[in-house]
């Protein structure tokens, strides 16, 4: 029996604060990959021509696209690593329970994702001002919308912390067996080989396309947060079957 | 060979996102210079945001333009210089004016080296015989991916000599752009080009070869050319 009580909220608040500081080397890895992702946008992600008898066209595209998908992938394995057993040990330091913990990092996660989304499309700004520094200035300019701008972030913030649940439930799938190692991998590539030989697609493909191909704003929000809401649920079911320690 | 290169790339990111997500772990002195990286980073990007809009932009960027209304004018030019109200289309679409002292009877219109002319010949009889033969060549708009790029074309080039016009093609313009495209989660939205997929729109406008020819010469033109009179 103890004299102090401490309520849920006040333990959560008081974890998501530690994790922020302590987990800071995950932004450390956000800040390698993104860069990474410039250097190689900075080729080019595409390019395509066309033209006529008089006219030939040849342009050469760039964009975010590299750096938003590395992001993700950033975003993936670093929920992932903090599902491992020496950050798991981190918030023994603190009075807990497993409910607690999952709802400190999944804090700790969105405010990762927010980052993530906002850096990742923000780093064309960095982009533009590099080929403008090296001399590349022949480009056609599209200025980009205010909403549009905004639903960038939203959505790319989105994407992301899509892939911190993925990357979570994936650890906390590791962490309740070993065998899962082998077989999240092995699945994974099943679903694909699996969905490339039939024509309309197969599980993987129809994936994609729920979330890739929608193109209402709303109903993706919907989407990704349904999906989020069940990965993390599960994810906390399955951790309480943990062993303690 | 070349598929291995992104499973590479990929293997490399994943230990390098290990690698540093653990080596701050246990070194507090570490924790001091991850603020100032991550810090310096968020820095470098709002400075970028900042300058983007301040980037001088001079003549090489294009000016947007909608595809349809160019293909409206482009229909336009050809109509009224086929139903001979030449004279009340935009001056801007005029690229080249000849005028050719001509005394023969005959002219034969022919392609040099037997190219493919894609300009329409449009020929209007004077009420006079005066000697003299007026060439104007329009083109309306043209654009490339929404952006115009009218003022870059290059005119037609006529030849008259041994009672023949030889026409040749304008000189084949190649032009190189830059295209900065939102990434893909906004294009999903805005309905733009797809994932890591990019297709050009180009949009050639119409051109027209407006010739006035004195009233009774005799004109014979070679049957891959577009040659049409004035109703």
């Amino acid at each position: 029996m103890s004299l102090s009580k401490t309520s849920m909220l006040d333990i959560i608040k008081k974890q998501y604060t530690f994790k922020l500081r302590a987990y800071m080397q995950v932004f450390m890895s956000m800040v390698f990959i993104q860069m990474l992702g410039i250097l190689f946008s900075f080729n080019g992600v595409g390019m395509s021509g066309g033209g006529s008898n008089t006219l030939s066209v040849n342009v050469h595209y760039y964009s975010a696209d590299i750096v938003v998908a590395f992001t993700i992938v950033w975003a993936i394995i670093s929920a992932i690593l903090i599902t491992t057993q020496a950050y798991r040990n981190d918030d023994f330091v603190f009075i807990t329970n497993r409910m607690s913990s999952n709802f400190s990092n999944i804090l700790f996660l969105l405010t990762a994702s927010i980052i993530g989304g906002i850096t990742a499309i923000m780093s064309t700004y960095v982009m533009k001002v590099l080929m403008y520094v090296l001399g590349r200035t022949e480009y056609l300019s599209s200025p980009i919308a205010v909403p549009e701008m905004l639903i960038g972030f939203g959505a790319t913030i989105l994407y992301v912390f899509l892939g911190t649940a993925i990357g979570y439930f994936i650890g906390t799938l590791v962490q309740l067996n070993k065998v899962f190692v082998v077989l999240v991998p092995g699945v994974f590539i099943g679903m694909i080989v699996l969905g490339a030989g039939s024509m309309n697609g197969g599980f993987f493909q129809d994936m994609i396309k729920f979330i890739f191909m929608e193109s209402s704003f709303a109903l993706f929000f919907i989407k990704i947060i349904i999906l989020v809401i069940l990965l993390f649920s599960s994810s906390a079911m399955l951790s309480n079957r943990l062993e303690v320690r | 060979m070349v598929a291995i290169i992104p499973l590479l790339i990929i293997a490399i990111m994943i230990i390098a996102i290990i690698r540093l997500s653990k080596s701050g772990r246990k070194n507090y002195f570490f924790g001091k210079r991850i603020h100032w990286v991550f810090g310096g980073y968020l820095a470098i990007l709002v400075i970028c945001a900042g300058l983007t809009p301040l980037l001088p932009t001079d003549e090489k960027i294009y000016k947007g333009i909608d595809a349809n209304v160019l293909d409206h004018a482009g229909t336009e030019l050809y109509e009224a210089a086929l139903a001979g109200n030449i004279d009340k289309v935009d001056s801007t679409y005029i690229k080249k004016t000849w005028n050719l002292d001509y005394q023969d009877q005959q002219l034969a219109i022919t392609a040099s080296n037997e190219e493919f002319i894609e300009t329409s010949i449009i020929v209007e009889r004077k009420t006079v015989n005066d000697g003299d033969i007026e060439a104007v060549y329009y083109k309306s708009g043209s654009s490339v991916n929404g952006m115009n790029i009218s003022g870059l074309e290059k005119p037609l080039q006529i030849k008259v000599e041994n009672n023949a016009m030889k026409i040749q093609n304008p000189e084949r313009l190649e032009l190189e752009f830059t295209q900065f495209q939102q990434a893909f989660p906004i294009n999903q939205f805005t309905g733009k080009s797809g994932y890591f997929s990019h297709s050009n729109s180009i949009y050639e406008g119409n051109s027209v070869l407006y010739l006035k020819v004195p009233k009774d010469l005799e004109l014979t033109a070679s049957p891959e050319l577009n040659v049409q009179f004035v109703e």
